[in-house]
């Protein structure tokens, strides 16, 4: 990614922009950056937005090695290519500053003011925090866009009938896609809930900065308490679907038995018509 | 939604119909493709009625309201069937129990089993099939048809035998028709469109049931008596033998199976109206023209007989050569369509349109 030519003209020359992509952890790439532990089976990698690719980054990082903070003008176009994109989430920026580094974060784009020294470590705890974050945010605006959805599920908890049997395909996904939601959250919980790190460090304390800044914990128990609200709800759909699919065969059953019992008494009263005609 | 393969079949249906009673009722002449229409008129009844049921239910019409609905048209159906028997047949022939009192009594039948799943339909068209031979036999079928023709004697017992097994169309085994066409439509207009069977898989068992028909009728020979007599009839139309049964319903899905594919889902075809407008006006007032027909050639034969002072029926079948009656069907045809086509379908002309407006 290219920055803007106003930026680039105030940021100096040792400045770089980092493209990140998370892939799989299988995933073969020379350019590593982070490595998440297993249960995340991620690692970041670095690409090149550049030419002919057509890979959009997950991240992109603004590098800007400097022993002196920089002025608010800088700072103030920093922060503009940092809101570059609005997030649907987070729409403005979060500026952290510790230890003589500065941080403007964003879930896509995040710009990093430090020393030379101290840039890589502060650049892998940012990749680490930042992909718990967004993953956080994901399931948050995935949860935001399906209200409407759910309020229209609803009466389907309630009773489900043979006119709703077009609709079962269409619940057991959302049943699903729930489920693989609040997995994704339980897999992240433990790396955003984590304890601070004693004796602290600058890249746990960058870390832990970031997500007392963005509200984790509250963020987390909100969202799990949402998500509560959904499985009740799908989960009661899958039960009357369940009953329904039940129902209908044992029906279908003493309906056989029925028309069979009707065979039979058609074939006694025909009987017994043939001998009266007769 | 009207399909054009649904209009192209009943028009099919309604022609070959005319074009059998003309020269059977004037001059007794049997056309080789007689007992081709009444099958595909039946299929085509449950057929029908299934889509009707979508558009109300699509329209969110509530069961009960369809169900109000739906027996209204069926008494209907049966009442002027009933009237077209005593009227076009003569009274004595009221418990003839002619197409129209089936396709009735079908639609009622089809009003409870809508709600019933699928697979009872199912199982009562194999029952049907399959009871019809034995209930025939119990009967003694051929004591009521002695003259080549239906007749019963006016006594309970005998017009009951009659409505299930021995006349015209017994509901043994025709029901089998419109449970088929029912369960066709069913399947293949299914409004959950992941649910819907291929229709290749209509043409294939169409096809089956076709070939199987073919089989029965050579093996038949082969087949011990009970068989060959009951079972295995061999191919006729009165009383509808097995083969017969598995041939025209075979005929009857094949084609409705094929005609859907290359008709009703070619979008290019179906957005030319014009093109249909002829099957359109035939499907539209097959009802009537059903009734009409038998009105213009069988009404002057009765009134000559009577004015000649003979019995109303003495010229039936012995009325005129063939080379004359089956023009006179082609006219009947073309007369009626150039009529027909003239009425705004908005209008309650035809037993359709008076149907529409006493039963909604």
């Amino acid at each position: 990614m290219s920055l803007p030519k106003n930026l680039l003209e105030c940021l100096p020359e040792e400045a770089r922009v980092e493209n990140i992509k998370f892939v799989s952890r299988d995933t073969n790439a020379l350019n590593e950056l982070f490595q998440f532990p297993i249960a995340i089976n991620r690692k970041a990698i670095s690409v090149s937005t550049d030419g002919d690719s057509t890979e959009k980054a997950d991240l992109t990082l603004l590098i800007v090695p400097a022993s002196i903070s920089l002025d608010a003008e800088k700072i103030s176009a920093i922060r503009k290519w940092v809101e570059g994109d609005n997030h649907p989430i987070e729409p403005t920026s979060l500026m952290l500053s510790l230890q003589h580094v500065q941080i403007l974060w964003s879930p896509e784009r995040i710009a990093i003011v430090a020393e030379k020294n101290r840039v890589e470590t502060v650049q892998r705890a940012m990749i680490e925090v930042t992909y718990y974050v967004s993953e956080l945010m994901n399931i948050e605006y995935e949860i935001s866009q399906r209200w409407p959805q759910l309020e229209s599920d609803i009466p389907i908890a309630f009773q489900y009938d043979q006119k709703r049997v077009g609709r079962k395909r269409e619940l057991m996904q959302k049943f699903q896609s729930i489920y693989l939601l609040r997995a994704q959250l339980s897999r992240i919980t433990p790396f955003l809930l984590c304890p601070h790190v004693y004796p602290p460090t600058l890249a746990s304390q960058v870390g832990e900065r970031l997500r007392e800044r963005v509200r984790v914990e509250d963020r987390v128990e909100f969202l799990s308490d949402q998500l509560e609200v959904y499985e009740e709800v799908y989960e009661l759909c899958s039960q009357r679907i369940n009953d329904h699919q039940h129902a209908y065969k044992g029906h279908t059953l003493e309906w056989m038995i029925i028309i069979l019992l009707l065979v039979q008494i058609l074939f006694s009263v025909f009987d017994y018509l043939t001998i009266a005609g007769t | 939604m009207r399909y054009p393969s649904v209009d192209i079949l009943r028009t099919v249906a309604i022609v070959v119909m005319v074009l059998v009673h003309f020269p059977e009722n004037l001059s007794n002449y049997i056309p080789p493709f007689t007992g081709l229409g009444a099958p595909l008129f039946t299929f085509l009844s449950g057929v029908s009625y299934r889509l009707w049921l979508n558009g109300q239910e699509a329209r969110g019409i509530s069961d009960e309201q369809i169900s109000k609905i739906t027996i209204r048209r069926g008494l209907f159906v049966f009442g002027v069937g009933f009237a077209f028997n005593i009227l076009i047949w003569l009274p004595e022939d009221t418990f003839n129990w002619d197409v129209l009192t089936f396709i009735g009594s079908a639609i009622l039948l089809l009003n409870l089993l809508r709600r019933l799943p699928i697979s009872i339909s199912v199982l009562i068209a194999i029952i049907s099939i399959v009871i019809s031979p034995a209930l025939r036999a119990t009967a003694e079928y051929s004591s009521y048809w002695e003259n080549g023709y239906f007749e019963c004697d006016l006594t309970l017992t005998d017009v009951i035998i009659g409505y299930l097994a021995t006349g015209y169309f017994p509901i043994f085994p025709w029901i089998t028709f419109s449970l088929a066409g029912f369960i066709t439509a069913t399947l293949l207009f299914n409004p959950v469109q992941d649910e819907r069977p291929a229709i290749w898989q209509f043409t294939i068992f169409g096809t089956g049931l076709f070939l199987l028909a073919m089989i029965g009728l050579q093996i038949r020979n082969y087949a011990p008596a009970i068989i060959s007599t009951h079972i295995l009839s061999g191919w006729h139309m009165f009383p509808p033998s097995t083969e017969y049964v598995f041939a025209t319903i075979g005929m009857a899905m094949f084609l409705f199976a094929v005609l859907h594919q290359f008709v009703d889902l070619n979008p290019k075809l179906c957005s030319d109206v014009s093109r249909f407008r002829v099957f359109k006006t035939f499907s539209r007032y097959a009802f009537t023209i059903y009734l009409l027909h038998h009105m213009v050639h069988l009404w002057p034969l009765w009134i000559y007989g009577y004015l000649m002072g003979g019995e109303t029926t003495a010229y039936w079948q012995n009325a005129m050569p063939v080379t004359i009656s089956i023009p006179l069907a082609c006219l009947f045809l073309l007369v009626c369509y150039l009529v027909l086509r003239r009425i705004n379908p908005d209008d309650r002309y035809g037993v359709e349109g008076w149907m529409r407006w006493l039963c909604g």
